[in-house]
């Protein structure tokens, strides 16, 4: 059934060209017989950079999110109504040389397709690692009841998170998270409370403060208390290093001691809490109601007024849903009281206002900009 | 790749593998002039700014496993036929 250049140049007449219009060799083009159809093959647009990253080796490719190491997209499908056929690279136009005889070559072509996959870089859902790690806290070396490691290793939470290496990395390095024994864990919220306090208590006895002491001493100390990965994690996450100076993160510290003092699901007298909050504190740190921020909200409208425990990395990673729960707990919200809440959810395209402005409604009171839901609606 | 508009149709809905599409030629300014059936289209060759990979589904059969795929090609030209085509007047066309 193949066809043969007398066929191919009858019709060529028929469309009223001579053989000397075109090249000499032309292409029958021709399905092969097993057609590749869009459930086997599919067809991804992708930027000239990540062409690149291809082309240097690994991909990886997760239902709907694509990552290459560093950076992560969301796969959208695309139509079209025009036919895409897909071959093997074909001479074209200049690369025929010029022949004396006329010549058919077959062209096999694999399948017709209608869609093709676009990339859009976005930003990862990182809300899950900290929720999957929540589940192998570590709560100090006393606490460790088996010689076994715990927890996820990196490989193993790569399969989990759909995000980039590097995202995954940085995120791990921004986390309460410890690699023990090449497996990852969430540093528990009291042992972290009970690791500074004992610095604090340590300090105290001593009558010093932490900016009068240096770097070694702190590692030395808290040796006893705990491994070295873990009290550098600490470090990092509670101190300013700078050179051999040490200060504490005045707002890290106060949200670790609000979380730990606000009991779950229970509102606390603020009068009552904000005492009990300064008076835990290290030496040198002092509360900030706008440390709150991500971790509790204050609600002035109940007699006495409340502080309710509503951290940041216990709420949904959905907008709609998240926001949900927020109005639920408020029903307005200024910019800098919500923004610790929603700013995670941004993107390089979408940041806070644009975010709130879409998803939320705003309104002024007393020049004071206010946003809540755009579903419920509120009695003044 | 080659991309034009409408879609393929056999007259008797038959499978299409195997099947013959049509005839393509390149003029001598390089355009390439695609026949099918009693259709003519005339063509660019074009660059895509954005390239296409084609990535194949490996493991099809294990059902429980991460599903794979693995990238077979890259397409970074495609014969582009954006006009409607025009039909062949004349003679009746009997064998294709």
């Amino acid at each position: 059934m193949d066809r043969n250049l007398q066929q191919v140049n009858t019709i060529l007449n028929l469309a009223k060209f001579t053989e000397s219009d075109i090249k000499k060799e032309s292409h029958v083009l021709q399905f092969i017989p097993q057609i590749l159809d869009s459930k086997q093959v599919k067809l991804l647009e992708v930027s000239k950079t990540t062409l690149e990253y291809i082309k240097s080796g690994e991909s990886e490719d997760a239902h709907v999110v694509m990552c290459s190491n560093s950076e992560t997209f969301e796969l959208k499908e695309a139509e079209t109504s025009n036919s895409l056929l897909v071959m093997p690279s074909l001479n074209h136009g200049k690369l025929i040389e010029a022949t004396d005889s006329r010549s058919l070559k077959k062209q096999e072509v694999f399948g017709v397709y209608h869609t093709y996959y676009e990339m859009r870089l976005t930003k990862p859902k990182l809300q899950s690692l900290r929720n999957t790690l929540s589940k192998f806290p570590y709560k100090g070396k006393n606490s460790e009841l088996s010689k076994d490691a715990v927890g996820l290793s990196f490989t193993e939470l790569k399969n989990i998170i759909q995000a980039s290496e590097e995202e995954v990395i940085n995120r791990l390095q921004e986390m309460p998270a410890v690699k023990m024994r090449g497996k990852w864990r969430l540093l528990d919220v009291g042992f972290m409370f009970g690791w500074v306090s004992y610095l604090d208590s340590i300090l105290r006895e001593k009558q010093l403060t932490l900016e009068e002491v240096t770097l070694l001493n702190v590692e030395d100390w808290m040796g006893l208390y705990d491994i070295d990965d873990v009290n550098a994690k600490c470090i990092s996450l509670f101190m300013e290093v700078d050179d051999d100076s040490l200060k504490w993160k005045s707002a890290a510290v106060s949200q670790l001691f609000a979380l730990y003092l606000l009991p779950e699901l229970r509102a606390f007298d603020s009068k009552d809490f904000f005492t009990a909050w300064q008076q835990s504190m290290p030496i040198g740190v002092k509360a900030n109601e706008e440390d709150l921020n991500g971790v509790a909200l204050v609600d002035y409208d109940s007699t006495p007024s409340l502080v309710k425990y509503l951290p940041e990395f216990e709420l949904p990673e959905d907008i709609n849903e998240r926001l949900d729960i927020l109005f639920r707990n408020r029903t307005k919200w200024t910019l800098q009281s919500i923004t610790p809440y929603v700013q995670p959810l941004t993107d390089n395209n979408l940041n806070v206002a644009a975010l709130l402005t879409k998803y939320a409604r705003s309104s002024t009171i007393n020049g004071v900009k206010y946003y809540s839901s755009k579903y419920i609606t509120q009695t003044e | 790749m080659i991309e034009f508009q409408g879609d393929l149709e056999t007259k008797s809905e038959e499978a299409l593998g195997n099947k013959v599409i049509g005839d393509l030629h390149f003029n001598h300014e390089g355009n390439p002039i695609m026949i099918i059936g009693h259709h003519i289209l005339h063509g660019k060759v074009q660059e895509l700014e954005k390239p296409l990979v084609v990535i194949t589904k490996e493991n099809d059969d294990e059902p429980d496993e991460n599903v794979k795929y693995s990238v077979t090609a890259v397409i970074s030209k495609k014969l582009i036929f954006k006009t409607r085509p025009k039909p062949i007047v004349g003679e009746m066309i009997k064998k294709l």
